[in-house]
């Protein structure tokens, strides 16, 4: 498991990150999501022991991380903009890995190159951006760590290979319990695939729920309630987080579990009543306009 | 948790591993690293061969093949400034990455212990250096053996200036990783380099320009540069190049000396240059582990040095500055500080914003932090008036005579021709410091508080053109309790204490450290040798007669035996009072086997005075000796012409220097004469009030006596010239 507690780095007078505490369980896929600048990038640096936090722990299973050589082989990174030798090819950077990580799968390597179709002994200077988004996910996961830290992971790939490194990340996690790790400043790209999702704004974590007890745990009503009732008196009692109302329809977002939200409204008749599910999206524009934040300017424009 | 560790990486990768693959992606450096080499050791080698054949004769060849190759290869290796490009190339290109974030991205998230990422990119620098240079050097020998022009003297000369430019370039590749770690960019890495290289020596230059301008009793000492933690310092001052030392030591195979004497020059600075070496390699370790990955890019990567750095750059750029020109136009004058002040304010307030501008890159930022302009100007100034106006007494501060260990004291009146022990011409006050350890602490103090004051009030008056003093012009070093070796100029006034002095110039220290004859071991050596040719010539100041002695009489050591005996009467009084009657001048001259030359070769004058018995005798027995009455008769002269050198001021207060000439031929003025006259050289001013060379007498010899014809001439006391003849001098017209 990763850890982070009350972690926050400083760069200058900027707030890169500020009192982060989350936790990434082992085999789940954790989804990172922020706008550009929110610090999701600095937030893996320090969690990849590349940079120093201020304050605050990282832990990686109860290990700290900066200039640990024992921690350091649980994880790969792959930063937004990878770095590839100068006239380096995708077999130069094979054999590379391959001094540094023990466990770094040689064949598999050269199977999914092939795969993906690219030429391993073609200088990557000359690759496509999303090439070398293709390629330097194909050396973590062959790098055969317990980790793979991914920023901005589908940025550059087109939805085919995206669809593809998604199916490698599930057979992968399946076969040999791989933890990703993986951010984006777009939600949509991210859930799908995500069993936790954590949303990162100016240095701050505004939400870290799991994907599943969010949707559990939020319901979204449609109803028309019958001639006489009152919707207000209808929602009393209930932790509403919207509600909209067109014509006689009632959109009702509130908190709670399927069956106490039937049971709830069981009492008040209505002429039309639907329980829906709501989108991820949608449970995170409900949640973080909760506390104030107009969250589709943030991760969904 | 448990702790770091970094063993099982060691397991995966051996060392050879690491190196090979770190190599591959620093290929051109090691291209370079060997052409360089392979071009200096075995192109130059070849080079030199090729360029010397054929010989005509087979020794002479072999003589001066070794001789080029020890020169080319050896401890005098001529170009180390390439070894200097190739360490600070070295040193921020291993570490380079740190300045790229996409780099730093890649190598700092790997499974790579910091410590070991350092070390392997630090050797990988020094086997890029090592591993060219042994192997061109391994086949430059080869030739130099195939060839037959080596033995085990140069071998040693190579190996042992193998080792030197090795610590040069450890000294340069530390410092230049130090600068890559304290900056973000390979520019500012650079300038770093070439900033902490420079710093010392600037600062030394700077304190020494500041002194000798503003310091009126100091004197540059060559103690005042023995020390300096420069790796280029280390390397290159103590080298004696072209000394025919090598030459002889290397020809005639002889390992053992060559590597003593090369340990005695340079062994003290090349120890200092290992500590530095150890103390910067530590230091750069410390600021890699330190520096935080986020700083690539920017200009210095610790914020904390900027304000330091501008500080240190401001004030020494300022005042350099500020001397320099000041320098550069001349200036002398009491217009001369205020032209400085201004230039310093200038300089201070560029260089602090230039340096905001290299910091933030930022050509707006140049304002930032102004309140560090008055700081930098102001700290600068208060340096330059410390020195301009001599704030702590510097010209005045005279030790206590309880913190004097010793004392040495050279006077500029006296002209003494001194040699060190391998008879290489040395400078008075460097054999004094080496020879005179005066025990009289309360006499040394007293002479250099009036010495001192005096030199200061001399200095004071003086004006451009007019240089006279008012007393006899020298040298005290002090030599404190606390190891402190401290010279200062002095002035003694023609009034002193005869007594006092004598506590000096009247002791066998004084003596010792003045005097060739008491340090004569190597010409003893020299005369006692198959080589040596001694010759003596003794002089009145009309008549010479020499002798040059034959391969076993030991000329030159009886003399000094006899000599020494008469410098027991030596003090100031003699000087002062005594009149020389002669000078005895030595030459010994090695007549070398080296088919180039290069032989030693000294001479050394001994004046003598009518009371030195002992080397008049010793004179008369070798048949040297002459008449302390003078020899030249009157009747032999066709006329004496009596020569007086004078400074005439103009009206604008220039003063010019000018003669008038009078001619006697009457035989009655011309005995006075010959009385009187001295040789030149010998009638310093020990009178004081006059200077002995403003009169001088040439006699023109119609029958010239044995072995000598023309002209003769010597100086002679305005107090021995006839009333007659100082009035016909000063009704003669002055020529220029």
């Amino acid at each position: 498991m990763i850890e982070t507690i009350g972690l926050s780095k400083r760069f200058g007078d900027v707030r890169a990150v500020e009192n982060v505490s989350l936790q990434i369980r082992e085999q789940e896929v954790f989804g990172l999501v922020g706008t550009n600048g929110a610090g999701k990038s600095t937030l893996l640096r320090i969690i990849t022991g590349i940079l120093k936090q201020d304050a605050g722990t990282v832990l990686v299973d109860s290990e700290v991380v900066f200039d640990n050589v024992e921690t350091k082989k649980k994880f790969f990174f792959i930063p937004d903009d990878p770095y590839f030798f100068v006239n380096g090819t995708a077999e130069d950077m094979k054999k590379y890995y391959a001094e540094i990580y023990p466990g770094f799968d040689t064949a598999r390597f050269e199977r999914l190159l092939k795969d993906f179709g690219l030429d391993g002994r073609r200088k990557i200077a000359g690759y496509s951006k999303g090439m070398k988004k293709q390629l330097s996910i194909l050396l973590g996961l062959c790098a055969g760590t317990k980790y793979l830290i991914c920023d901005e992971t589908f940025d550059g790939l087109d939805p085919v290979m995206r669809q593809g490194i998604k199916s490698l990340f599930a057979k992968d996690m399946e076969d040999r319990g791989l933890t990703p790790v993986l951010t984006s400043h777009n939600l949509r790209e991210l859930e799908d695939i995500c069993d936790h999702m954590g949303l990162l704004h100016q240095g701050g974590i505004l939400l870290s729920e799991d994907i599943s007890s969010m949707k559990l745990s939020i319901q979204k009503v449609q109803c028309v309630f019958a001639a006489g009732i009152e919707a207000d008196s209808a929602m009393k009692d209930l932790d509403v987080l919207s509600h909209n109302v067109r014509g006689r329809l009632h959109t009702i977002t509130a908190r709670g579990t399927r069956e106490e939200i039937t049971a709830h409204f069981g009492s008040y008749p209505t002429i039309f009543f639907e329980i829906l599910s709501p989108s991820l999206e949608e449970i995170f524009i409900t949640e973080t306009e909760v506390v104030g934040y107009d969250i589709k300017k943030l991760i969904l424009d | 948790m448990t702790s770091k560790n970094s063993s099982s990486t060691e397991k995966t990768m051996t060392f050879i591993q690491k190196q090979k693959s770190i190599s591959r992606r620093r290929l051109v450096l090691w291209v370079l690293s060997c052409l360089y080499f392979f071009t200096a050791h075995i192109l130059g080698t070849l080079m030199i061969l090729v360029a010397n054949r054929p010989g005509t004769n087979p020794e002479r060849m072999r003589k001066s093949m070794l001789d080029a190759f020890s020169t080319y290869l050896g401890t005098r290796y001529p170009i180390w400034f390439f070894v200097i490009i190739i360490a600070a190339v070295l040193g921020i290109q291993g570490f380079a990455y740190l300045y790229d974030q996409r780099k730093v991205d890649f190598y700092e998230n790997q499974p790579i212990a910091r410590k070991d990422r350092f070390f392997t990119i630090y050797i990988n620098g020094i086997l890029i250096y090592v591993l060219p240079c042994l192997v061109s050097l391994a086949l430059a020998i080869i030739i130099l053996m195939v060839n037959g022009f080596f033995n085990m003297a140069l071998l040693a000369d190579i190996l042992y200036g193998a080792i030197r430019v090795f610590i040069l370039f450890l000294g340069i590749y530390h410092v230049s990783m130090i600068a890559s770690f304290l900056t973000g960019n390979v520019v500012m890495a650079g300038m770093m380099t070439a900033f902490l290289l420079l710093v010392e020596p600037v600062t030394r230059l700077l304190l020494e320009a500041l002194r000798s301008t503003f310091f009126k009793t100091y004197f540059a000492d060559t103690f005042a540069f023995d020390i300096m933690l420069n790796p280029v310092y280390n390397y290159i001052i103590p080298g004696q190049w072209g000394s025919s030392f090598f030459s002889r030591v290397i020809y005639e195979n002889r390992p053992g000396e060559l590597l003593a004497h090369v340990a005695s020059m340079r062994m003290g600075r090349d120890i200092v240059a290992l500590v530095v070496i150890a103390a910067t390699l530590f230091i750069a370790y410390l600021l890699y582990q330190k520096r935080r990955n986020e700083m690539s890019s920017v200009a210095i990567a610790f914020e904390g040095i900027k304000p330091v750095l501008k500080l240190v750059v401001g004030v020494l750029g300022a005042l350099c500055c500020g001397m320099i020109i000041r320098s550069l136009f001349g200036f002398t004058g009491g217009g001369a500080t205020w032209f400085t002040v201004l230039i310093i304010i200038l300089a201070g307030i560029v260089i602090c914003c230039f340096a905001e501008v290299i910091y933030d890159m930022n050509i707006h930022a140049m304002f930032r932090h102004a309140w560090h302009i008055p700081v930098v100007v102001g700290l600068s100034l208060f340096l330059f008036f410390v020195f301009r106006l001599d704030l702590f007494g510097y010209d005045r501060k005279v030790p206590d005579a309880s913190d004097i260990q010793s004392g040495a004291l050279v006077l500029h009146n006296i002209n003494n021709n001194v040699y060190d022990e391998n008879l290489d011409y040395i400078e008075p006050i460097d054999f004094a410091q080496k020879y005179m350890f005066l025990e009289d602490a309360e006499a040394i103090a007293e002479i250099g508080a009036i010495g001192q004051e005096q030199y200061v009030n001399t200095m004071n008056g003086q004006t451009e053109g007019n240089y006279r003093s008012n007393g006899w012009q020298g040298l005290l070093t002090y030599r404190l309790k606390g190891g402190w070796v401290i010279t200062r100029r002095i002035e003694i006034p023609y009034d002193v204490d005869e007594a006092l002095l004598n506590r000096l110039m009247g002791t066998e220290e004084y003596k010792e450290g003045t005097m060739m004859v008491y340090q004569d071991e190597a010409i003893r050596a020299l005369e006692g040798s198959e080589t040596g040719i001694v010759k003596l010539v003794y002089t009145d100041g009309i008549l010479e007669r020499g002798i040059q002695a034959g391969r076993t009489e030991e000329l030159y050591s009886r003399f000094a035996e006899c000599y020494r005996k008469d410098l027991e009467q030596f003090d100031f009084s003699l000087l002062r009072k005594g009149s020389p009657v002669g000078v005895a001048r030595i030459d010994v001259t090695e007549m070398s086997t080296d088919p180039y030359g290069g032989g030693q070769y000294v001479w050394l004058q001994f004046p003598v005075y009518r009371e030195y018995t002992h080397t008049l005798n010793f004179l008369k027995t070798i048949g040297v000796e002459l008449p302390t009455d003078n020899a030249l008769r009157a009747e032999e002269v066709m006329d004496a012409r009596v020569e007086w050198h004078e400074e005439i001021a103009d009206e604008d207060g220039n003063v010019n220097y000018a003669y008038r000439v009078v001619s006697y031929s009457d035989k009655e003025m011309i005995e006075q004469f010959l009385e009187k006259v001295r040789p030149h050289d010998l009638l310093d001013a020990w009178s004081g009030e006059e200077s002995a060379d403003e009169y001088s007498v040439s006699f023109t010899i119609n029958t010239a006596p044995e072995g000598y014809s023309g002209e003769r001439s010597g100086s002679i006391r305005r107090e021995d010239l006839p009333a007659g003849v100082l009035k016909d001098l000063e009704n003669a017209v002055p020529m220029q």
